[in-house]
C-alpha cells in the first residue's frame, strides 16, 4: 500500500473514530490542534489502525507523533516490517 | 518553592516513600463488597478496572499491589512519579493536555494481562469528576469498570485541586467496591457520556457511602472483610494502571 493510499485509509479511519467528514486531511496538520483530536480521540483512532492493519503500535512510538505524517511514517514502517 | 534539581528530587522522592509506607501500615483498612464478587478479584480469572478518586492515591500501597498511576507531564508530576515507583507503582506519564492519547494506548496494552487501576479526575481534575478517557479505555478493553468509593475515619486534606487525603496514624479507611459496569465496545460519543455520567454517579455514591460507614461504624448487612497489613496478595494489576 503506497502512502496516498495509506492516507485515504486514515482519513476513513478519522472520519468513523470523530464522526466527522475530513474531505481535506493534510500530511502537515497537528494532530490535536490541526484536527482538533483530544486524547479520547487519538486513542480509538490508534485502536481502529491497529485492528485494520492488524500491527501493534506501542506506546512509546507515539511520543514523537504530532502530525498526520508523523502517523502516516509509523504506520508504513509498522507495515514494511510486517511484510518483511 | 517548586523542586527543579533531579538528584533533589530523586532524594526527596525516596525518603517521601518511606515515609508513606510507614505511615499507611499503620492504617486500617475495611474492604465492603456490594455484589457477588470478592475485590480485588482474581486477574487470572477475571479483570477489573478499579476506578477511585485521585484523592485517595495513597490506599493501594495498603494492597501492595502492583498498580500502574497516570501521573501529569508537566514538570510537577515528576516527584511524584518518583515516589509513586519507590512505592511500586508502575507510572504512566500523560494527562488530557499532554500525552493522554499514548498513555491510554499504554494502559490499554496492560489490560489484556492484569487489572488496571484509575483515578479518572487525575491527573489534574476537575475534583471528583470522570473524565471520558476512563469510559473509552473500558469499552476498548472489555474490562468492567468497579467504581470504589474510599474515605478516612480521620484525615487531613492538601490544599491541592483534589483535597488530596492523608489518614492520620491509626485511623480507619473503608473501601466501598460497587457492582462492575460493563460498557458495550462499540459506544459512541453519546454512549461514552451516558456512562461517563453513569460511572461518575456509582464512584459518587460508593464514596458517600464509604464515608458513612467511616466515620459511623461498619455494621449493617454489607460483607465486610478487614484486611491486616501486609498480608493482602499481590493484585496481579497493574504493572498496569489508572
Amino acid at each position: 500500500m503506497d502512502r496516498q493510499e495509506l492516507r485515504r485509509v486514515l482519513t476513513e479511519l478519522l472520519e468513523e473514530t470523530t464522526g466527522e467528514s475530513r474531505p481535506e486531511v493534510d500530511e502537515g496538520m497537528d494532530l490535536q490542534e490541526g484536527l482538533g483530536l483530544d486524547s479520547v480521540d487519538i486513542f480509538s483512532l490508534i485502536v481502529e489502525i491497529q485492528n485494520k492493519f492488524r500491527v501493534k503500535i506501542a506506546s512509546e512510538e507515539l511520543v514523537s507523533v504530532a502530525t498526520v505524517g508523523d502517523l502516516l511514517d509509523v504506520l508504513q514502517a509498522k507495515l514494511a516490517a510486517s511484510a518483511g | 518553592m517548586k523542586l527543579r534539581d533531579p538528584r533533589l528530587i530523586r532524594v526527596v522522592a525516596f525518603v517521601a516513600a518511606v515515609v508513606v509506607r510507614v505511615w499507611m501500615a499503620t492504617v486500617r483498612l475495611r474492604v465492603v463488597n456490594r455484589d457477588a464478587a470478592e475485590h480485588p478479584a482474581d486477574a487470572d480469572r477475571e479483570r477489573f478496572i478499579y476506578a477511585f478518586w485521585h484523592e485517595s492515591l495513597l490506599v493501594p500501597v495498603k494492597f501492595r499491589a502492583r498498580v500502574r498511576v497516570l501521573i501529569s507531564k508537566h514538570a510537577d508530576g515528576e516527584l511524584i512519579a518518583q515516589v509513586c515507583r519507590h512505592l511500586g507503582f508502575g507510572v504512566v506519564r500523560g494527562s488530557t493536555t499532554r500525552g493522554g492519547g499514548e498513555a491510554l494506548v499504554e494502559l490499554w496494552d496492560c489490560s489484556r494481562r492484569s487489572h488496571l487501576v484509575f483515578t479518572p479526575d487525575g491527573p489534574r481534575g476537575p475534583r471528583r469528576r470522570v473524565q471520558p478517557g476512563l469510559i473509552i479505555l473500558a469499552a476498548r478493553s472489555g474490562l468492567p469498570v468497579v467504581p470504589v468509593g474510599i474515605a478516612f475515619g480521620r484525615a487531613w486534606r492538601a490544599r491541592s485541586w483534589d483535597r488530596f487525603a492523608v489518614p492520620k496514624p491509626f485511623s480507619r479507611c473503608v473501601c466501598v467496591a460497587g457492582k462492575a459496569i460493563r460498557i458495550p465496545p462499540e459506544v459512541d460519543r453519546d454512549g461514552l457520556e451516558r456512562y461517563r455520567r453513569l460511572v461518575e454517579e456509582q464512584m459518587l455514591d460508593a464514596t458517600e457511602e464509604a464515608e458513612r460507614l467511616a466515620l459511623g461504624g461498619l455494621r449493617g448487612r454489607h460483607r465486610v472483610r478487614r484486611v491486616p497489613a501486609g498480608s493482602e496478595p499481590a493484585e496481579r494489576s497493574a504493572d498496569a494502571p489508572h
